[in-house]
């Protein structure tokens, strides 16, 4: 599905917006759900045929409400009666009959977010039914992000309503009570799409949807929406940050470049340069909170001109308050490597040490990667080599296998 | 641009007395929280082959009628429950192993023979491609087979192409 002549997708937006239209006039949010769905694939299939109507958010609600009281009458969810009748009336007629062309209350936006997100449903849930519901995608596009077939997602969203529905989940913004716990699930499940489009160095590129774009996006509405939230902009910081190094963290064949080895020219000023702002200001009045911080170690990194002038120092004491707001093992590596490079390899490895016992930890790759690392840095190549060794056989993404493998490869020669 | 070293300061002042931990996105923290799939083998023995192989095996054949059915319906709920969750990415039989053609490629020349690769007592029956939160998960998926109970259900993560910031 191509919209890339409708200004970058931002009808999108109203995606939300449309759905509070249709639940509140017609109640079920599941009907309306799958039909604002219709509603949007109809209106990448016309208006870049027929151009955007004069009031879009008026056609979207037509089209979704025909098209809801179409489904529910005919109770034949595959039944496209309405949009192919839709599709055939000029788009103006439309917006002339449409009785809800008035102003949409902006909050739709946030109760759908934190709706999908309920934490009744599963993190892949989650996730699906926000893509679809805030962000406006549709299944076939998310399932192309995830490399999943169709019906998988299919599923997932079906099976996301369904948790909503029993769970007894409304329409409705949650009590005030309850919000900041709500809001931290959304983030997290935010933050997870971002992830799933950042790590990916084949593939996506190739596709209609771009997941750490995608998930940007959504964040910045969330921050519109709730600008007086610290762990939002921080979220925000986060991903600017982090998205600025892109250009510079692969290699044409798709290789590995870690942070150390990066060409800094190619990373992207103006993420950075938005990113430093945005946390430098939040950390100004915010409470503190582990994305917070985690942009703030991000700042570090990034403003640095070199990897050796990189202020260790400061990004030691970040994660030592990270460890504090949200202590587990991938931030205690990030620490290690922070105290390895301050005080030596061996405060380092010193604090790997605890993550041994933890079984299922202790079969990551990245913690014998970390551990490979410090014990180079220590000089002992031999066991930096069975580090790494171990760290590629436990490696489960090919790229990064072949990163762990280089650097096993690079120990054994220098051994010999 | 103001450097962010000199901004940090208020970092340090306004954390010098912690108040007691929040619950933190400790899942999400740094990448950690990865989808993987993983492949779920079913091994049965060659001599008994048909589908669900479970059944066809001596075992199997000598169980009372009843504990067939639940086995049966095991197996039926588990592939419910996987579809209805969007775990389910691709699940297949595969056929007796007497069609297997093994091919090898000698000076240039494809050479092809009956039977597979290795000759073992069990053999590949069936597969299921799944899409799962955590290896645990995967393993709790596996031991639902009823050839877990039989002969053994092999769990293998699939290689990805998307790689993390070392």
């Amino acid at each position: 599905m191509t919209t890339g002549e409708l200004s970058d997708d931002l009808w999108r937006d109203l995606a939300p917006q449309v759905l509070g239209a249709v639940v509140r006039r017609y109640g079920d949010f599941g009907i309306a759900e799958d039909a604002v769905q219709e509603a949007l694939i109809a209106a990448a299939t016309q208006w870049p045929e027929q151009g955007l109507p004069d009031n879009p958010k008026a056609w979207l609600i037509t089209v979704a409400s025909r098209r809801f009281v179409d489904q529910r009458r005919s109770d034949q969810a595959r039944d496209r009666r309405e949009v192919d009748a839709a599709r055939k009336a000029p788009a103006d007629e439309l917006v002339s009959a449409a009785p809800d062309a008035g102003p949409v209350d902006q909050d739709d936006t946030l109760t759908s977010l934190l709706l999908c997100c309920h934490p009744a449903l599963t993190p892949p849930s989650q996730i699906a039914l926000t893509l679809r519901t805030v962000g406006g995608l549709t299944t076939a596009q998310i399932a192309r992000a995830f490399l999943l077939p169709e019906s998988t997602l299919a599923q997932r969203i079906s099976r996301a309503k369904a948790s909503i529905r029993q769970a007894g989940a409304r329409f409705e913004l949650p009590p005030e009570s309850e919000r900041p716990e709500r809001m931290r699930t959304a983030l997290q499940v935010l933050y997870l799409i971002f992830n799933e489009g950042y790590t990916a160095t084949a593939g996506p590129e190739l596709h209609d949807v771009q997941l750490t774009r995608e998930a940007i996006r959504l964040t910045r509405q969330a921050r519109e929406l709730l600008p007086g939230d610290g762990e939002v902009a921080g979220l925000l910081a986060l991903m600017l940050l982090t998205d600025a190094r892109r250009p510079a963290r692969t290699r044409p064949d798709g290789a590995l470049v870690p942070l150390a080895e990066q060409d800094r020219t190619r990373w992207d000023r103006q993420l950075i340069d938005e990113g430093v702002e945005l946390i430098s200001d939040t950390l100004t009045w915010a409470p503190l909170g582990p994305y917070q911080l985690q942009a703030a170690i991000a700042a570090v990194h990034d403003e640095a001109a070199s990897s050796d002038a990189t202020d260790w120092r400061q990004i030691l004491e970040l994660y030592r308050l990270l460890e504090h707001f949200s202590p587990g093992p991938m931030v205690t590596l990030g620490h290690a490597v922070a105290a390895a490079m301050v005080h030596g390899p061996d405060e380092g490895l010193a604090m790997l040490r605890p993550l041994d016992d933890d079984r299922r930890f202790a079969r990551n790759h990245r913690l014998h990667a970390v551990r490979g690392h410090l014990l180079e840095m220590a000089d002992d190549r031999s066991a930096a080599y069975d580090e790494y060794d171990l760290a590629a056989r436990l490696a489960t993404s090919i790229p990064e296998q072949d990163y762990l493998r280089g650097k096993a490869d690079d120990c054994a020669r220098d051994r010999d | 641009m103001a450097t962010f070293g000199r901004r940090n300061r208020q970092v340090d002042n306004r954390v010098a007395a912690p108040t007691s931990p929040v619950k933190g996105p400790e899942e999400s923290a740094h990448h950690e929280e990865k989808h993987v799939k993983y492949l779920i083998l079913i091994y049965s023995n060659p001599e008994t082959w048909g589908h669900p192989s479970f059944l066809r095996t001596k075992e199997g054949q000598a169980l009372s009628a009843d504990e067939r059915d639940a086995l049966t319906a095991q197996l039926e709920q588990l592939l419910a429950e996987l579809t209805a969750s969007g775990e389910l990415v691709q699940g297949a039989a595969l056929a007796d192993p007497l069609t297997t053609r093994t091919v090898r490629v000698r000076d240039s020349a494809a050479v092809a023979t009956d039977g597979p690769f290795v000759e073992t007592k069990e053999q590949m029956a069936g597969l299921f491609l799944v899409d799962c939160a955590t290896p645990e998960r995967a393993e709790e998926i596996a031991a639902r087979f009823p050839e877990a109970r039989f002969s053994a259900v092999e769990v293998r993560p699939v290689m990805g192409s998307s790689g993390e910031e070392m």
